[in-house]
């Protein structure tokens, strides 16, 4: 159960991340801060 | 650029769920050793390789967590290492994850369920011990002649209690 809960957490948080708003957001103030 | 919604949120998950994470996980370690202190005879299930195998899985699972609250703070923040952070956090949690459940189920819980039956058997002989009360050789310990004045005395409840014919 709490297995399944983490890896649902997981699985998440990757899809999240790997969104093109995300990926934009982040490369936009990387370039910013260099 | 206007930080994703999704991304503070996440951000402030991991942090929460992290710091949940490590004060069970170390609250967790400290209680096999307080069992160990408090009751020896439960203490003896955590030896060897149970005992190695129960604290160094939490303690692995800490760095994973160490890593979650990193994360969790970079994209609170948003900088870019707690994205690439949590990315391999995840990867490597759900790896972890597999790993600490298999090692648990397969081996740490018989290993345990096993000392706790050979623990059981060996602490009370092999058989119920009477308790230390019991006096094994009084035949009447136990016997008492009904009057609730104890073993019997030669007199019994109807001595105690008035005939019909008394006042």
């Amino acid at each position: 159960m709490g297995l399944a809960m983490a890896l649902g957490y997981q699985i998440t948080f990757l899809v999240l991340m790997n969104r093109d708003e995300v990926k934009l957001f982040f490369t936009a103030r990387q370039g910013t801060v260099s | 650029m206007e930080m994703p919604k999704n991304v503070r949120i996440l951000g402030v998950l991991n942090i929460v769920l992290a710091s949940v994470g490590i004060f069970f996980s170390l609250v967790g370690v400290a209680g096999i050793f307080l069992m160990k202190e408090l009751s020896p005879d439960m203490g003896k299930v955590y030896t060897g390789a149970v005992l190695a195998a129960s604290v160094a899985l939490p303690m692995v699972g800490l760095i994973t967590k160490a890593m979650m609250l990193f994360s969790g703070i970079g994209l609170v923040r948003g900088q870019a290492f707690g994205r690439s952070l949590g990315i391999i956090w995840a990867w490597s949690s759900m790896f972890y994850g597999v790993i600490a459940a298999a090692i648990n189920s397969f081996f740490v819980s018989p290993a345990a369920m096993e000392a706790s039956m050979n623990n059981s058997s060996s602490a009370s002989g092999g058989a119920a011990a009477p308790p230390a009360w019991v006096d094994a050789d009084d035949p009447n310990q136990f016997h008492g002649d009904g009057d609730g004045d104890g073993p019997r005395d030669g007199a019994g409840l109807s001595d105690h209690l008035p005939g019909p014919d008394e006042p």
